[in-house]
């Protein structure tokens, strides 16, 4: 369930990743990059992999120096800095030795592990034939451009040799303070670089960059409406209604698209509260459970529920839900509670189903926003798909219609995904086992939502100053109205 | 090492033929786990065997449902009997070589990734030597599973076994002595001895200065440990124990004769490993497999067991079993007082007979024509679901309109039964999974593809 989610906002947020954290990375690689093209690049990966890694390594040292957050390699900066060294020697460090304290594990840094994919999807960086990333000649060598432009010639010449020595003073990493992420300046030509690429202002922007600038608008949309800067749950909920003032067309099929992310994943959540539910019932004895024992449970709990309403058919109790009344986040917070008993969560699950299920059948605007964003069919689940199952046979009794969802839906998916991922993987993920014929606790589970990207979207506009930490500022405002 | 891991890897020329045993079955840990492995050796002639009752289970409880059974793989169950069929053994067979696998794993993903299992491997070429005679021995074991009439089972073994004509041979002595002066043997119960009267003969009259039983169930009384230590007289019973979750009988008379010691597994799963070990001034004497510390999987002096088992006993030198699988932490732990161990928590009663009951038999789908060997006779009422790869039902045909003749019931309108049945035949031929539907809803099957 929680994949047809991620496949959703990611292309609903294209070049931006919950890896990627600041903006400010991808005009530093570039000029990483085009840096290591002056210095007498070669097609030895081994030798780019060494400047990236120190490049970071570097990085991350000036930002622990500057109090940043979000850098690759910042913890293990922090011990180099309380240290108190006159010189640090960070040629170690940004090998691959394994048997040295390195700043990161990851072999291409940060670089490779998380930011390389974005800045090739906005066009920043690409592959050579050698397999050595480079920027890109237009857009990658622009952003090398403006950031060395931002930085000045001096600071510039400072930092590629503190690179190529892998030894830095203090006093230097105070002198290169200028290139930390939350240095962009709000008059330079960097931010405005930055802001035309985020917002596809640029040239011939793919269709991808059109969704991600529609959905930087609705952040600024947010702030505007609720006149703070917003976290990714005021974004979240500010979306999912329609707005009183109509939005502009385009920015209102992205709204549209992230109310349907939002009804996907809090789906995906009542599915993951009822996973839960089965689990503690696999887990009441220490005696294991029988597929049909958890069904019995079920059963027993729901029909004895204080509610009739779980006595009636699954279409008659969608029908008594009120989509436009019913408090989504109370229910939302409930379920990723962990406090309460989980066959207590699995009431408030049946009923926010209930609610979506009738909230897409009464709204077709919603309903064709999820059908084009999410799958179904195949062998994916989501919000779709589940709701057609639910459909498929919903004069049952709620009971019956839950009862069958929990051994069908739920336990039987989840040994289906945890046999994928052992297959695949080699992953032993199960939260319980089969043993002679029952069903036998391994662990916990607690439901989780997906984290569609909104953080550090959210941190990129306020790295170009168009939100800061009273909400929409002057740039933010001028970029909305831009958007609209 | 996970065992899936193991039975890719090819040596040489690729195995043609598996074929895997085991108590219980996930059809989905074999169709996604052990077959893709399997195939990856280069074996596509492929059986399972295990036991009927188990199969019927993992049919009707709502598992996940197999949907390779009949076209990629082949099932066979011998008939119930007083014991359980419960060898754990994978056979992998090629044109001049083998692998063997005898282990304590059930064909489920606990048992082949999850649990704490015992396994050994073998493997032979079609060279003289102690190994091959042990594969041999494997081979005529499994072979003698199958009846001789014809059925999917005895076809995948026939085609096995005139790939690899050299695994025919006479049988000869059990015990086969190695090069380094170890040596290694072949148990499977029941047979003409018991399993435990075999490993006493083996230990002989050396004196035991320990024996170690590490098994997940034991009889109430502690009756099999209690055989083996009046025969082979240790000075030292060791009693590994998961002192979290166990079902030794403490309260069993001859408990206090056991040293309890925290088995402690560093992974801190399931330990469904069995091993005896017999330790002699000169030797260490080592069981391993199914069998459990049970007189219904081990027998008891004079007696085989009830259950079908698969063992491998090794004598090496001593010292060298606690090596190779990291026993000796156990020779010296710390003693644990019966009263200090929490009370076993004993296992929910897999019902058998009720199963056994529900048990509908055996099915053939062939060129249109259904049929179906009850496992019960006089079941009059109810309905057959055929049901395609995705559980949907293809067409429902009632038990009463099957013809009878002697123990086989036969559908011969099958393919006219719908209009609509015509455009989904193929499927069915293909890859039907048929399924036994009474009107009390009641759901089992008993799947033979063809």
């Amino acid at each position: 369930m929680q994949n047809s989610g991620v496949i959703l906002y990611q292309s609903l947020l294209p070049g931006i990743s919950n890896v990627t954290l600041r903006m400010r990375y991808y005009g530093y690689y570039c000029w990483v990059s085009e840096t290591y093209a002056r210095c007498g690049a070669t097609s030895d990966f081994e030798a780019w992999r060494n400047w990236v890694r120190r490049a970071e390594a570097l990085y991350a040292l000036v930002s622990a120096r500057a109090g940043e957050t979000g850098v690759g390699g910042v913890d293990w900066a922090n011990r180099r800095l309380a240290a108190e060294e006159r010189i640090i020697d960070f040629a170690a460090a940004a090998s691959t030795d394994p048997s040295q304290e390195r700043y990161l594990r990851q072999s291409l840094g940060v670089f490779g592990g998380a930011y390389y994919t974005q800045m090739a999807e906005m066009g920043l960086f690409t592959e050579n034939r050698h397999g050595i990333q480079v920027a890109t000649r237009d857009l990658g060598r622009r952003a090398a451009n403006l950031f060395a432009d931002a930085i000045g010639p001096d600071l510039a010449k400072l930092l590629r040799q503190k690179i190529i020595a892998a030894r830095v003073s203090v006093r230097d990493l105070d002198r290169l303070e200028a290139i930390a992420p939350s240095q962009v300046q709000l008059k330079s030509e960097e931010r405005s670089f930055y802001e035309a690429l985020l917002f596809a202002r640029e040239k011939s922007p793919g269709k991808s960059a059109a969704s991600r600038s529609a959905t930087l608008s609705l952040i600024l949309e947010t702030a505007n409406a609720i006149a703070e800067r917003p976290g990714s749950e005021d974004v979240r909920w500010h979306l999912f209604d329609p707005p009183q003032n109509p939005l502009p067309e385009h920015l209102e099929a992205q709204r549209l698209s992230w109310e349907a992310y939002q009804c996907q994943d809090l789906m995906q959540v009542a599915s993951a509260a009822l996973l839960a539910w089965a689990v503690a019932i696999i887990n009441a004895d220490g005696q294991g459970q029988t597929l049909s024992g958890i069904r019995d449970e079920v059963v027993s709990r729901l029909s004895g529920h204080d509610d009739d309403a779980f006595a009636a058919s699954w279409r008659d109790f969608r029908l008594s839900r009120d989509p436009a009344t019913i408090s989504y986040q109370e229910l939302w917070n409930d379920l990723r509670s962990a406090r309460g008993a989980p066959a207590d969560r699995a009431i408030s699950a049946i009923t926010l189903m209930a609610t979506l299920h009738q909230r897409l059948w009464t709204r077709s605007d919603l309903a064709e926003a999820a059908a084009r964003g999410l799958s179904g069919r195949g062998s994916a689940r989501s919000l779709r798909t589940e709701l057609d199952w639910l459909e498929a046979e919903e004069t049952d009794t709620v009971v019956e219609r839950i009862a069958d969802y929990v051994i069908e839906r739920v336990v039987r998916r989840h040994s289906w995904v945890a046999m994928q991922k052992l297959r695949w993987q080699r992953d032993y993920t199960f939260l319980f086992e089969l043993r002679d014929g029952r069903l036998f606790f391994l662990a916990g589970y607690q439901p989780v939502a997906t984290t569609p990207r909104l953080d550090p979207a959210i941190q990129f506009l306020e790295d170009i100053h168009l939100l800061d930490e009273d909400g929409l500022t002057a740039l933010g405002t001028d970029a909305l109205a831009a958007a609209r | 090492m996970r065992l899936p891991d193991r039975l890719g890897r090819r040596l040489g020329r690729p195995f043609h033929s598996a074929i895997a045993t085991g108590f219980a079955v996930e059809f989905a840990a074999v169709e996604q786990i052990l077959l893709p492995q399997l195939m990856a050796s280069g074996a596509s002639n492929l059986l399972l065997i295990t036991d009927a009752r188990m199969a019927s289970l993992a049919l009707s409880d709502g598992s996940i449902l197999p949907t390779a059974l009949g076209r990629d793989y082949a099932l066979h169950s011998p008939p119930a009997a007083d014991g359980i069929f419960h060898p754990k053994i994978i056979l992998q067979i090629g044109r001049d070589s083998a692998r063997a696998f005898v282990s304590s794993a059930n064909l489920t993903a606990a048992g082949l990734a999850g649990n704490a299992e015992v396994s050994i491997e073998i493997e032979c070429k079609d060279e003289e030597g102690p190994e091959r005679e042990i594969i041999r021995s494997i081979w005529r074991y499994l072979d003698a599973l199958v009846p001789s009439q014809p059925s999917p089972a005895r076809d995948a073994l026939r085609w096995a076994g005139e790939r690899a004509a050299w695994l025919d041979g006479p049988p000869g002595l059990v015990l086969h002595e190695l090069d380094d002066s170890s040596a290694i043997a072949f148990l499977s119960g029941p047979g003409d001895a018991g399993i435990a009267d075999r490993f006493v003969s083996f230990v002989g009259d050396d004196k035991v200065q320990s024996l170690m039983a590490i098994s997940p169930y034991w009889d109430e009384d502690l009756s099999a440990l209690a055989d083996l230590s009046r025969r082979l007289a240790p000075k030292r019973i060791i009693v590994p124990i998961d002192t979290a979750s166990h079902e030794f009988p403490i309260d069993a008379p001859f408990a206090k004769k056991a040293r309890i010691i925290d088995l402690n597994w560093p992974s801190r799963r399931f330990t469904h490993a069995k091993i005896l070990l017999a330790s002699t001034a000169r030797y260490d004497h080592v069981l391993f497999g199914s069998a459990n510390c049970t007189t219904a999987a081990l027998g008891r002096e004079g007696a085989t067991g009830s259950n079908a088992e698969a063992c491998i006993y090794r004598r090496l030198r001593r010292g060298a079993a606690g090596e190779a699988l990291g026993l000796d932490r156990w020779l010296d732990g710390d003693v644990i007082a019966l009263a200090d161990l929490a009370p076993p928590v004993m296992s929910t009663p897999i019902p058998l007979k009720a199963i056994e009951a529900r048990q509908p038999g055996t099915f053939e789908l062939d060129n249109g024509l259904l049929i179906w060997r009850p496992a019960l006779a006089g079941l009059a009422e109810g309905d057959l679901h055929l049901l395609d790869n995705a559980a949907n039902l293809l067409v429902s045909i009632p038990v009463a309109s099957f013809q009878h003749s002697g123990g086989t019931r036969t559908a011969r309108s099958i393919r006219r039964s719908t209009e609509h049945y015509a455009s989904y035949a193929w499927s069915a031929v293909t890859s039907a999974r048929p399924f036994l539907t009474s009107r009390t809803e009641t759901r089992c099957a008993h799947v033979a593809g063809k």
